[in-house]
């Protein structure tokens, strides 16, 4: 629950801050909203995404990741960079080739209460290739898919170490952007 | 000015996508299990083991069922109090463990493990089936190098161990010669565990029960229960430590009735949220998951 407002909360915040920017500044920034499936679980993550030039954006936002693998449920939190270099366009669509970093943190499961510093974390590399429809001046949608990597630090309470697990990803996603200004 | 009043608009409209998108999710979710309902009848917590390693293939979960990674992540990464395995002999009497009727579905390897050997059981790589084990190249694996590496912790999880009958090659020895094998194979790697208390044993099997409870009297058999089953004959028959059941095969009040005859309870097939909240409100002593993180959640 306190999750789920928290991240209310933050979707609140980038589309009312990042509009007071725009009307001050040359409106280059967007808002999304994009949902995706990696090896992590389905997450939904909120960007604020700078279009540096016509080819080159870039995003970063807070994620909440909802599944353990199998139904939503609260937590964890984590984050999402990455770089999308836009390839070819036409007068509504825009394909794309995009790389992202994304992580999401949670505690151990502690019942015995033994401690220690730790978090559990797993960390995504991916690479994809995505098409974005414009729906009009402020709004598109568009997804992705692509591999790459995912690396798990699970932390062995007992033993007061954390274990590494890797492997490949694939990811699909979805989004929906708003950019701001004229 | 008007450009502004349009993103104001838009904001709003964006405003309420958001908020729409995120009050459905938080009807969605978010089922728990009173704090007082998840515990045993003892009043302790629920032991959460975790099926075949980190359970059944699944999106987030690619290890090979009863592989090495699979069993080391559940313990080592996701701190299961304990593992379910699924365990099988060899002709040569060593216990390995796989699931499968035949060696065939799932890994390189051709017949039952019963008719190979340890050294041919070696050479047995998991194939990479729907996505698993891409990359990873896991093998089969005999059970004494899991108890071997457990044995070191500084506390032993609990091993489950979930017999397999031998069904899909035609046995080359009497059926109770085979069970009294292994009977003592069991035997001889619970005593190399180191803590008795620890290794609990699945099976329907009135054969190796006979055997289990003849040569090794205080090893822990848990009777792998069908609806129509007449506990009351198995208790009278065998030395039975506990009943495992499919978690919506049996009531919370039929856990009671056989908790205050002193057997512990199993639940497993614990799959969904759904599945987790209602076996932990049935209050067993363990539950058999295929998703270690998610039951953690619902009992924490």
């Amino acid at each position: 629950m306190k999750s789920i407002l928290l991240c209310l909360c933050l979707c609140w915040l980038v589309g009312h801050q990042s509009l007071a920017q725009v009307e001050k500044t040359n409106p280059k920034w967007a808002a999304a909203i994009g949902s995706s499936l990696s090896w992590s679980g389905i997450d939904l993550s909120v960007r604020f995404v700078w279009c540096e030039s016509r080819q080159n954006v870039f995003y970063i936002g807070p994620r909440l990741l909802l599944t353990n693998s199998y139904l939503p449920l609260e937590g964890p939190w984590g984050l999402v960079v990455g770089y999308r270099r836009n390839v070819l366009h036409s007068k509504r669509l825009t394909s794309f080739v995009q790389a992202d970093y994304k992580a999401v943190f949670s505690a151990p499961y502690d019942p015995a209460n033994l401690g220690g510093d730790f978090l559990n974390s797993i960390h995504e590399w991916h690479v994809s290739y995505g098409l974005e429809y414009s729906l009009g001046r402020h709004w598109s949608v568009g997804s992705t898919f692509g591999g790459g990597f995912y690396l798990e630090r699970l932390t062995d309470l007992l033993e007061q170490k954390q274990n590494s697990f890797t492997g490949y990803s694939s990811q699909i996603q979805l989004f929906v952007h708003y950019f701001f200004g004229k | 000015m008007r450009s502004f009043q349009t993103n104001i608009a838009g904001s709003n409209r964006l405003f309420w996508a958001v908020h729409s998108s995120l009050l459905l999710l938080l009807v969605w979710g978010c089922q728990k299990v009173e704090p007082e309902l998840a515990k045993t009848l003892d009043g302790t917590r629920i032991q959460i083991l975790g099926h075949a390693g980190t359970g059944f293939p699944a999106t987030s979960n690619r290890p090979p069922i009863n592989s090495r990674e699979s069993i080391l992540k559940a313990i080592e990464g996701w701190n299961a109090d304990g593992v379910e395995m699924d365990v099988q002999m060899s002709e040569d009497s060593t216990l390995w463990l796989y699931h499968d009727g035949t060696l065939a579905t799932q890994t390189n390897c051709q017949g039952c493990v019963y008719l190979k050997s340890s050294e041919a059981l070696k050479a047995c790589r998991y194939r990479n089936v729907n996505g698993v084990n891409v990359g990873e190249n896991e093998r089969l694996i005999p059970l004494q190098e899991i108890i071997d590496r457990f044995a070191q912790r500084k506390q032993r999880p609990f091993l489950y161990l979930d017999i397999k009958d031998p069904f899909n090659c035609p046995l080359e020895e009497a059926p109770a010669l085979y069970f009294s094998r292994m009977a003592r194979a069991l035997n001889r790697l619970v005593l190399r565990y180191n803590d008795e208390a620890k290794v609990l044993i699945e099976t329907s099997n009135s054969l190796l029960m006979a055997s289990l409870s003849k040569l090794a009297p205080g090893i822990k058999i848990i009777y792998r229960g069908q609806p129509g089953d007449n506990i009351e004959a198995l208790l009278a028959n065998y030395n039975l430590y506990g009943l495992g059941f499919n978690y919506d095969r049996v009531s919370r009040e039929q856990i009671i009735e056989w908790h205050d005859r002193g057997l512990k309870l199993v639940l497993w097939d614990v799959r969904i949220r759904k599945a987790a909240v209602e076996a932990a409100e049935k209050s067993p002593d363990f539950i058999i998951t295929d998703n270690i993180p998610l039951l953690q959640a619902v009992i924490r």
